[in-house]
C-alpha cells in the first residue's frame, strides 16, 4: 500500500521519463486503477523537495500527489517520537539512514525504493521493522509487476499504514 | 446543518447523505452537481423550518420539476418523487424520556416532493429525533400526523394550529408547537384526537416536545447564498436599497450606513477589512468619501488605499471589488450564520485566493460561522489543509466534497483530513486529472 522512496532512487522514480526500473513505482502512484500510495516526512521530505537550498523538479509532483491524497505527511512530532522510543529500546540502524526507519516505524509503510544496500538490511530487520517485515523494491528485473503481480512487493499490503486506519 | 439528505434531485438519483462542517468544500469536474449541492443546501433548510423552498431564489434557477427530477433515459423517465432533507446533530446528552430514550442529540427533517401543475410540491415531511418519528402530510386536510416510538405508534389528527407567530427553528413548526402546548389530560383543551394506535395523550404531547425542544438546540439562520460573480463596482453609488443581494450590491449601502451611524462597528468592520486586504496584498485601508454633504446629498464613493493615496473601487484590481461583499457580509453577520459560497476566489491573485481561505477558516472557528464553498481554487484547499494542521481549525472542521459524474449521475465523496491535513480517503478518482496532465507535460506515455 505504502511506500517510501529514498533519495537516492527519486530521481530515477520521478525524472522525465523515469528510470525503466522504477516506472512501475511511478505508474503505480500516478496510474487511476493502481492503488499506490507513498509517504514523506521530516528529514525525507527536505531531501526529496530541497537541495542546496534550492527547490527540486521532484516537489512539485509530490505536491500534486499530496494534493491527490497520494502523499501522506507524517508530522514531525511523531517521528521525534519515535525517534525517542527507538533510542528508548536502544535499537541501532547499521545505515546513516535512521530518517528512513523512524518514518517506517512511525507510519507502518513496509516497502522501500532504495539503492542503498546497508539501508536494505535495516529496513529487512525484524528488530527495526516488523509487524509486517519490510520488503524492498530495487529493480524491474527482481520485481516486475506484470510477470509477478500476487507477489510484487508493490501489492503487499501495510496493515500499519495511515490510510488503512480508515479504510 | 450538520448533514443533508438528497434523492432523485438532477444528477442525484441515489440517496446519498452528506456531512456538511464548519467549512465545507465542493470540489469536481464543471457540471458534477457542486453548484445544485448548494441549491439544496438552502432548500433544505426552508424545509427544516416548514417552509416551501423557492427553487429559482436567485442566486439559483433550478427550474421546474421536470429540471430538477433526476431524468434516466429509457424506461426511467422522471424521479416520480424528490427528497431533500437536513440532519441536525450535537453531542449533547439530553437525558431519557418518560416514554423511551430520547438523547435528543439529533434531529433530521426531510421532505418528500412531488410534481403538482409541473411545479414540486411537498406531499410529506418526516422527522425523526432519538427514538421518536413524525411523519406530516402536507396534503391532508385537516392534518394527519403519524407519530412513533420505537415500539408504539398512533395516527393524530390535528384539526387547527394556535394561532401564534411561526418560528424559525427546525422542527419548530406550528402543528408541532399546537401538540406539546395541548393539555393531554384535559379533553376540552387536547387540540387533537388520536385516530388509532397504542400512543396515549401524553405521549404525543411529549413526543412533540422533544421535537421542538431538539429543534430549539439547533437554532440558527437561513444559509445566506452569494451568486457566483459578483455586482459590477461603481464610481459613485447613491443609496436606493440595502436588501441584500446575492450580487453584493448591497455592501457599499451598508458600508456607507455603518460608517455613518455606527462608528463603533464601523471601527471593527473597517480594521478587520483592513486586516484581510493587507493579508490578502489586496488594499490597505476601506474609505467612503461622502460627496456634497453640504447640499444634502447620500452619494458616496468606496476608495481603496493600497499603497499611498486611495483610489476608486473601479480604479483597483477586480478581484477587490468581487471578493469585497463576501468578506464584509461575512464578518458582519451573527454567529452561527451559514453562508453558500460560489466560485469566492473569482478574479483573485492565488496569494489571496490562500488568505481568503485562512480568513474563512478563523471565521467558522471564532465566530461559528458555516461556509460551504463550492471552488476550483488548489490554493484555497490547500491553504485550508495547512491550517488544519498547523492548528489553526480542527481537522473534524472540515470536510471536501468531492463530487464525481459517471454516466449522467453523480456521487459525493466525502474526504476526511487527519489532524495533519493529509487526506485520509481520497478515492483513485480524485485529481487524476491533474496527475496525467502532469505525466503528459512529463512526456510519459
Amino acid at each position: 500500500m505504502c511506500v517510501i522512496i529514498d533519495n537516492n532512487t527519486s530521481s530515477l522514480v520521478f525524472s522525465d521519463p523515469p528510470d525503466p526500473d522504477f516506472k512501475p513505482v511511478f505508474d503505480w502512484l500516478f496510474e487511476s486503477k493502481q492503488t499506490g500510495m507513498m509517504v514523506i516526512g521530516g528529514k525525507l521530505t527536505e531531501e526529496l523537495t530541497y537541495q542546496n537550498g534550492r527547490r527540486r523538479a521532484t516537489a512539485g509532483i509530490i505536491a500534486r500527489l499530496l494534493q491527490a491524497g497520494r502523499v501522506y505527511v507524517v508530522p514531525n512530532n511523531t517521528l521525534k517520537q519515535e525517534e525517542l522510543q527507538m533510542h528508548g529500546f536502544n535499537l541501532q540502524c547499521e545505515s546513516d539512514d535512521e530518517h528512513i526507519i523512524i518514518l517506517a516505524r512511525a507510519s507502518g509503510a513496509r516497502t522501500l525504493c532504495s539503492n542503498d544496500a546497508t539501508l536494505h538490511r535495516d529496513f529487512a530487520n525484524p528488530q527495526l521493522v516488523s509487524q509486517p517485515q519490510g520488503k524492498i523494491y530495487t529493480n524491474l528485473g527482481r520485481n516486475n509487476i506484470r510477470r509477478k503481480p500476487q507477489t510484487h512487493v508493490l501489492t503487499h499490503r501495510d496493515q500499519n499504514c495511515p490510510w488503512n486506519k480508515v479504510r | 446543518m450538520d448533514r443533508i439528505i438528497i434523492e432523485g434531485v438532477r444528477c442525484f438519483y441515489e440517496k446519498q447523505s452528506v456531512p456538511l462542517k464548519p467549512i465545507t468544500l465542493l470540489v469536481g469536474e464543471n457540471s458534477s452537481g457542486k453548484s445544485t449541492f448548494l441549491a439544496l443546501v438552502r432548500a433544505a433548510w426552508d424545509i427544516s423550518v416548514a417552509q416551501s423552498p423557492n427553487f429559482n431564489e436567485a442566486p439559483f434557477s433550478l427550474g421546474a420539476y421536470d429540471q430538477i427530477a433526476t431524468f434516466r433515459a429509457g424506461r426511467g423517465g422522471y424521479a416520480k418523487k424528490l427528497t431533500i432533507g437536513a440532519e441536525f446533530a450535537k453531542s449533547k446528552d439530553l437525558g431519557s424520556s418518560r416514554i423511551g430514550p430520547n438523547r435528543s442529540d439529533s434531529l433530521a427533517i426531510v421532505g418528500h416532493f412531488v410534481s403538482k401543475n409541473g411545479q414540486p410540491v411537498v406531499v410529506e415531511r418526516t422527522m425523526n429525533t432519538g427514538d421518536f418519528w413524525v411523519s406530516i402530510s402536507a396534503v391532508e386536510d385537516p392534518l394527519i400526523l403519524n407519530m412513533a416510538t420505537s415500539s408504539r405508534s398512533a395516527r393524530v389528527r390535528l384539526p387547527f394550529y394556535l394561532n401564534i407567530p411561526s418560528s424559525k427553528y427546525p422542527a419548530g413548526e406550528l402543528a408541532l408547537i399546537t401538540l406539546q402546548s395541548s393539555f393531554p389530560d384535559v379533553p376540552e383543551q387536547r387540540y387533537f384526537e388520536i385516530l388509532d394506535g397504542d400512543l396515549s395523550p401524553k405521549d404525543v404531547a411529549e413526543i412533540a416536545n422533544a421535537f421542538v425542544n431538539t429543534g430549539r438546540e439547533f437554532s440558527g439562520s437561513r444559509p445566506y447564498a452569494f451568486a457566483p460573480i459578483r455586482t459590477h463596482p461603481q464610481r459613485t453609488y447613491d443609496p436606493i436599497k440595502d436588501v441584500p443581494e446575492p450580487s453584493g450590491s448591497h455592501v457599499p449601502m451598508i458600508l456607507a450606513q455603518i460608517s455613518l451611524s455606527s462608528p463603533s462597528e464601523w471601527d471593527y468592520l473597517r480594521s478587520a477589512l483592513d486586516k484581510f486586504g493587507e493579508a490578502t496584498g489586496l488594499f490597505r485601508d476601506v474609505e467612503i468619501k461622502r460627496l456634497d454633504k453640504k447640499k444634502g446629498s447620500s452619494a458616496f464613493q468606496v476608495q481603496i488605499k493600497v499603497a499611498g493615496s486611495a483610489f476608486n473601487l473601479v480604479d483597483v484590481g477586480y478581484g477587490v471589488s468581487q471578493v469585497l461583499p463576501i468578506v464584509a457580509d461575512a464578518l458582519r453577520a451573527e454567529e452561527g450564520s451559514a453562508f453558500l459560497l460560489q466560485q469566492p476566489e473569482a478574479h483573485l491573485h492565488p496569494k489571496a485566493q490562500a488568505e481568503l481561505g485562512s480568513f474563512l477558516a478563523v471565521l467558522a472557528k471564532q465566530q461559528n460561522k458555516q461556509f460551504v464553498i463550492e471552488t476550483h481554487s488548489d490554493y484555497l484547499v490547500d491553504r485550508i489543509r495547512t491550517d488544519v494542521r498547523d492548528g489553526k481549525i480542527a481537522s473534524n472542521d472540515v470536510v471536501i466534497l468531492y463530487f464525481e459524474r459517471k454516466n449522467g449521475e453523480a456521487t459525493i465523496h466525502p474526504l476526511e483530513l487527519d489532524d495533519f491535513g493529509n487526506i485520509l480517503n481520497a478515492p483513485r478518482e480524485y485529481r487524476q486529472f491533474f496527475l496525467d496532465e502532469e505525466r503528459k507535460l512529463l512526456g510519459i506515455a
